[in-house]
């Protein structure tokens, strides 16, 4: 079997707002992800050009992308990815010692109304909580941008709810500008704009005239 | 303390069974550099301080006769620095307990001050009082065989006359550290023993008055030992020269040098061999980690950890055993040098003979141990470089196997599901599979190493190398190098 070429984007034109809640809807292998990716500088485009407050993030270095993501940009991911060797606390301190002006660990912990469990490990604590540490870990830094892939894929109903609320009251407070990929269309209720991929390419932009409180949405 | 800090203190308590292991290792690795390459410099340095403390000479020219103004002869020869002669006989000792024949050789001692070349060391008693007709200094191994202290009377043999010789010292020396007796391979310290003896008694006894049986030369740093040999042979073959040699084929040198030359591969090998042990069992176990930490990786390194960071930081788990293993091997290098030392203390004649570590024998083992780790660790550590951020975000994809060789053969059939799994795994990974071998060889290697030298060097008497029997100059006439015969 030899190597073949996916086109994991193709033609993906798209603007992020400052303080904007975006939610990017697709199918599995629809390239949200690997959209996440570049806008986070994690990944590089082969072709085209990404910007950011008008520098062109395909143009960076990898020392440039390195600084950006330090400095910019803030990830929660699906299965929360927390390093199982460190406390709550030390899990946002490790995002937080190499920043520039984070907040104390502690604040961000009590943001997502984690302040009780500041100590415990990963292990102790159950799938929602770890993701709120995750969430915490991600805005400590302060990011300008939040993104959030499949924030809920691995959780409950109820549990994704609560993490959603989080994200919600966070970009409202923080201004953040945040975007949460999600295979759930009912989350897009909750976004400034939805934008559905497909194949590679966003097929519809939906700009929502209000958004849904997380309580109200139901999946 | 930083986060990341912490993460790698716990993950190295987690870890603390595969950490302790390398750690041992890499002592281990340390500990042989320390305990042998320490060993073999002190022995090089004690042998080179009792040669320069005894004037040992470099070239010896045994002959029948020669008047002692032929000296000033030999002082001419172009690359002679230093000349001296003395006069040396074969003597029966009367010995009366054992019922077997024990010999002494004889070696006359200048009748005025020391002897210019190849001088002795008194360890027990004084030297002789010139002028004192009766006394004689015994070598120490022969006194400690036969037990005689200073005090006591020997009587000898000389031309078919006993004679009563007052030991006054008892003595070593360079040149008669090996004492090999006539017609024998080995020292036999219980029947021959090394007399030295005023040149006063031992002139007349020998009708030697005037004269000599024995010259030996030292050189000049310029000199060309060939040809002093051959002008030496050329000057003393009127008076019986027995032929010239130099002093690598002298025996008690020789016997020192091969325990040195041993000494000096083996130091050499052993910490290679841990230290590859200890370079693979990191490339290893930092190899899982960083496969099993793949979601880590990719997490520091969206958070904006450099590439540089999320290195060191699994680098720093080699660094932390290394540098554990650093300090145990050091401890316990120096600790088992003393040891090793000691034993060879019993076994060579070396006065100034005692352990040191030089600062710089200490770098270089803990570079070398440093450097190899790392070395090791870097391999592994790469890996984690070099996984760009969003793929180590994805789940690794599965690795690639296809039919092995055998199977390609035909003979699958022969395997089950296991044997097929293993036979796979190996192809895939030839060069971990042949490492894996490779230590399991050295471990067998150094096992076997250690029972040799157990069996061997030190259970079987004194240290004797292998080729003793064989190692003698050809170029050597009568092959003085290996035993007294006159």
């Amino acid at each position: 079997m030899g190597e073949m070429t996916v086109r994991a984007l193709d033609h993906v034109n798209l603007d992020l707002y400052e303080a904007e809640m975006a939610v990017l809807l697709g199918a599995s292998g629809s390239g949200k992800s690997t959209l996440l990716n570049i806008i986070g500088g994690l990944d590089v485009a082969t072709s085209g050009t990404v910007l950011y407050r008008d520098r062109d993030l395909s143009a960076f270095t990898d020392h440039e992308l390195t600084n950006y993501r330090r400095h910019h940009v803030g990830f929660v991911f699906q299965f929360y990815n927390l390093i199982p060797s460190l406390t709550a606390r030390e899990n946002v301190a490790l995002v937080t010692d190499i920043s520039t002006h984070p907040m104390p660990a502690e604040e961000a912990l009590n943001m997502v109304g984690l302040g009780e469990r500041i100590d415990h490990f990963p292990s102790q604590l159950s799938g929602g909580e770890q993701q709120r540490v995750a969430i915490a870990r991600a805005i400590a830094k302060r990011p300008h941008i939040l993104l959030c892939d499949e924030p809920t894929g691995a959780l409950d109903a109820k549990t994704g709810k609560l993490v959603l609320q989080v994200l919600d009251r966070v970009n409202r407070e923080t201004s953040t500008t945040t975007a949460i990929i999600t295979h759930n269309a009912a989350i897009g209720n909750m976004g400034d704009v939805v934008v559905r991929m497909s194949s590679g390419k966003i097929v519809e932009r939906i700009e929502n005239e209000t958004r849904m409180d997380v309580e109200e949405i139901e999946w | 303390m930083r986060a990341l800090d912490r993460k790698l203190l716990r993950e190295i308590w987690h870890l603390k069974g595969q950490a302790i292991s390398i750690a041992l290792v890499v002592a281990s690795g340390i500990m042989s550099v320390v305990t042998m390459r320490g060993s073999y410099e002190s022995l090089v340095n004690a042998q080179q301080q009792y040669y320069s403390e005894t004037r040992f000479a470099e070239i010896w020219a045994p002959l029948v006769r020669a008047p002692l103004n032929l000296l000033t002869k030999i002082e001419a020869i172009p690359g002679v620095d230093q000349a001296d002669s003395r006069v040396t006989f074969l003597a029966t000792l009367d010995l009366d307990d054992s019922g077997i024949p024990a010999q002494g050789r004889f070696v006359s001692l200048p009748e005025a001050g020391r002897p210019i070349l190849n001088d002795l060391v008194v360890r027990r008693g004084r030297y002789i009082v010139p002028g004192a007709p009766d006394e004689v200094i015994i070598s120490e191994n022969f006194a400690v065989a036969r037990e005689f202290e200073p005090g006591d009377t020997i009587r000898v043999i000389i031309n078919g006359r006993a004679r009563d010789l007052d030991v006054v010292g008892i003595a070593i020396s360079a040149e008669h550290s090996y004492a090999v007796p006539p017609g024998s391979l080995y020292p036999e310290d219980d029947r021959y023993g090394i007399l030295w003896a005023s040149r006063e008694i031992l002139g007349p006894a020998f009708n030697m008055d005037g004269a000599f049986n024995e010259a030996f030369v030292t050189l000049t740093p310029d000199a060309n030992e060939n040809a002093v040999i051959e002008t030496l042979d050329e000057i003393l073959r009127p008076y019986g020269g027995l032929g010239a040699y130099p002093r690598r084929s002298q025996a008690s040198h020789q016997i020192l040098q091969a325990e040195l030359d041993s000494n000096r591969v083996t130091g050499a090998v052993i910490p290679i061999v841990f230290l590859g042990v200890a370079v693979f069992l990191l490339y290893l176990v930092l190899g899982r980690l960083i496969s099993t930490q793949r979601g880590e990786i990719a997490v520091l390194k969206a958070f904006g950890y450099s590439d540089r960071e999320v290195g060191a930081h699994f680098l720093m788990f080699a660094v932390v055993a290394v540098l554990a293993g650093g300090a145990i091997g050091t401890i316990g290098g120096v600790y088992l040098g003393d040891s090793y030392i000691a034993l060879y203390d019993q076994y060579f004649d070396l006065p100034s003979l005692r352990y040191q570590l030089t600062p710089s024998l200490l770098v270089f083992a803990f570079l070398a141990c440093v450097i190899g780790a790392i070395g090791g660790a870097m391999a592994a550590v790469r890996r984690a470089i070099l996984l760009p951020p969003a793929e180590a975000m994805r789940p690794q994809a599965p690795d690639r196997f296809k039919p092995g060789f055998l199977e390609r053969m035909g003979l699958g059939r022969l395997l089950g599901p296991n044997g097929r799994m293993i036979l796979r795994n190996i192809e895939r990974k030839p060069v971990q599979g042949f490492f894996s071998s490779l230590g399991v060889a050295m471990s067998v290697a150094i096992h076997i190493r250690v029972f040799h030298v157990r069996q061997h060097q030190f259970h079987d008497g004194p240290a004797v190398p292998l080729d003793t029997t064989g190692g003698s100059d050809p170029d050597i006439p009568g092959d003085h190098a290996r035993q007294d015969s006159s």
